[in-house]
C-alpha cells in the first residue's frame, strides 16, 4: 500500500473557495505536473494553514492522500514573493504565468523543467524591479512554455520546407507555428510580420536561460512587438483568449 | 450498471436535491439530507421555507448609493444622519458589512464593491461597483476611503487598484492593519481583532 501521506514542493497556481471556509487549489509540483487539491477550514481567521497557502507561492507541501482529492496538512513556504503581491502590476503579470501554464498543462503530466521554470519567472518578476524587464521575463515564459509543453516555435528553421532560416526571414506563420522563409511564404495565408530586430530577440531568448535574457537591454516597442507574436502563437495552442490578459492591458494603459 | 438514486427517487425530490445541490457549501450528500429531511417535514414548515425565499427575493434590493442589500432604498445606514459622511469604508461582500458593524468601532458609511478582482476568474473592475463608487466621491464629502477587502491577493490587488485610481482625486485612502491573518476571510474575523484592524489603519 502506499504511504498515507507525501510531500512535494509546489506553486500555487489557482484556487476557489468551496464548502464553508474550505479551498480548492490548483498547485504545480516537479514530479506530479499540475494536481487539485483541497485545503480545509483555511479561510477562517483561525486557520494556520491559510498564510502559507496564498495563490503564487511556492512551497513545500504535505499532503494526505484522499478518496477523491489529496489534502493538504502542511506547508512551509519557500519564496513568498512578498514584493510581487504588493505591487499591481507585478500582480497583474503573475496572475497571466498562472494562468497560462494552468491552461497550457493536462492534470498529472510530470514536467520537472516546466515547474524550474515557472517558479524562476516568478521570482524574477518579484526581484526585477521595471516593466520593461518584466516584460522580457513574460516573453521568455511565454516562448519556453510554448517549446516545454511540446510546441516550439519554428524560429531556426523555417516551419515549413524545414530549410534554415537566414535574416531575410521576415513572416511568422500561427498556423505553421514559426517563421516562413521567403520561398514558403507565397504558400501559406495569414502569416503576420516580423522585424529582424524581434525575430534575433526571440532566437536568442530560445537559445538562453533566464539569466541571459535579464542581461538583455530590450526596448519596450520590441518587447511588444515579440509578445504579440507569442501571444498569437500561444492562441493558436490554446484556441481561445486568456482571462487574465484583459486585466494586464487594463493596466498597461 | 450500477443504479443512481437519480433512478429511483421520485423526479420532485430529484428536482430539489439539485437546486440544494447549486448552493454554496452544500455538497450532493448535505442536498440529499435537506430535501428527505423536508419531504418528512410538516407542509407548514416547508411552505414557511418556500415564502421566506421568495418574500427575501422580492423585497430586497441594493441601496442605490452603498449597494448593500435593503429592504428600502436608500438603505438604514445610508439614511442615519447620525453616521459620519467624512468616511467612507470599502468592503467585497455585504457580509463584511455586518461583520463591521459588530464592531462597534465605526460610524462612517458603506460601499459593497461585490466581489475583489480576478483575472484568472474574469472578474476585473468594471464587473465590480468600482464606477459607482468613484460617482460617489465626486458627489460626497468624503475625506478618506478605508479599503477593507480581504487580506488575500484579490483583497490586495482590488486594494491596489483602488488606491491608484482615488488618491489623484486628493482623498486620504487607508487600509486595514494587518492584524488579519493573510488568505482569510473578513466575515470569519472576530470583533475584537477586526475592531483592531480598525483603528491600527495605515495610509496606502
Ligand atoms: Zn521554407
Ligand atoms: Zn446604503
Amino acid at each position: 500500500m502506499r504511504d498515507r501521506l507525501y510531500s512535494t514542493p509546489a506553486l500555487i497556481i489557482r484556487r476557489s473557495d468551496v464548502g464553508e471556509a474550505d479551498r480548492l487549489l490548483t498547485i504545480y509540483t516537479p514530479q506530479l505536473g499540475k494536481l487539485t487539491v483541497a485545503a480545509r477550514g483555511v479561510r477562517k481567521t483561525s486557520s494556520k494553514l491559510a498564510g502559507h497557502l496564498e495563490l503564487f507561492v511556492h512551497t513545500q507541501l504535505q499532503l494526505a492522500r484522499g478518496r477523491s482529492l489529496d489534502v493538504v496538512t502542511e506547508s512551509r513556504v519557500s519564496d513568498h514573493f512578498a514584493t510581487l503581491r504588493s505591487d499591481l502590476d507585478r500582480i497583474s503579470v503573475a496572475y497571466y504565468v498562472a494562468e497560462l501554464l494552468d491552461k497550457m498543462t493536462p492534470e498529472q503530466s510530470d514536467n520537472s523543467a516546466l515547474f524550474r521554470l515557472t517558479r524562476d519567472v516568478l521570482a524574477a518578476i518579484d526581484r526585477e524591479s521595471t516593466t520593461a524587464r518584466r516584460d522580457v521575463v513574460l516573453r521568455f515564459f511565454e516562448l519556453h512554455l510554448l517549446s516545454l509543453s511540446g510546441y516550439r516555435p519554428h524560429f531556426f528553421h523555417c516551419a515549413v520546407c524545414e530549410r534554415e532560416l537566414d535574416q531575410s526571414a521576415d513572416r511568422f506563420s500561427p498556423a505553421a507555428g514559426g517563421v516562413v522563409c521567403a520561398n514558403c511564404v507565397a504558400r501559406v495565408t495569414g502569416t503576420l510580420p516580423l522585424s529582424l530586430s524581434a525575430f534575433k530577440l526571440l532566437r536568442y531568448l530560445l537559445r538562453g536561460g533566464i539569466d541571459d535574457a535579464l542581461a538583455l537591454n530590450v526596448s519596450p516597442e520590441l518587447a511588444q512587438e515579440a509578445g504579440f507574436i507569442l501571444r498569437v502563437a500561444l492562441k493558436q495552442v490554446l484556441e481561445r483568449e486568456l482571462k487574465s490578459v484583459e486585466f494586464l492591458n487594463l493596466l498597461r494603459g | 450498471m450500477a443504479i443512481g438514486y437519480e433512478h429511483v427517487t421520485a423526479e420532485p425530490v430529484a428536482r430539489l436535491i439539485d437546486e440544494f445541490n447549486r448552493l454554496p457549501g452544500i455538497g450532493p450528500k448535505s442536498a440529499s439530507r435537506l430535501a428527505f429531511y423536508l419531504l418528512r417535514a410538516k407542509p407548514e414548515q416547508a411552505q414557511r421555507l418556500a415564502a421566506a425565499i421568495i418574500e427575501m427575493k422580492e423585497k430586497t434590493v441594493l441601496c442605490s448609493r452603498c449597494f448593500n442589500i435593503t429592504v428600502e432604498d436608500p438603505c438604514v445606514i445610508c439614511r442615519n444622519p447620525g453616521r459620519q459622511v467624512q468616511q467612507l469604508c470599502v468592503v467585497e461582500e455585504p457580509l463584511d458589512v455586518v461583520a463591521l458593524e459588530r464592531t462597534g468601532e465605526y460610524k462612517g458609511l458603506y460601499h459593497v464593491l461585490h466581489g475583489a478582482i480576478s483575472p484568472v476568474e474574469g472578474i476585473n473592475p468594471e464587473d465590480l461597483k468600482i464606477r459607482e463608487l468613484m460617482d460617489r466621491l465626486k458627489v460626497e464629502p468624503v475625506e478618506e476611503v478605508i479599503i477593507s477587502t480581504n487580506p488575500n491577493l484579490e483583497g490586495d490587488a482590488t486594494a491596489a487598484y483602488l488606491a491608484r485610481e482615488i488618491i489623484p482625486l486628493g482623498v486620504r485612502v487607508t487600509r486595514l492593519a494587518r492584524g488579519l491573518p493573510m488568505g482569510s476571510d473578513l466575515e470569519y474575523a472576530d470583533e475584537v481583532t477586526l475592531g483592531r484592524a480598525l483603528q491600527g489603519r495605515r495610509d496606502m
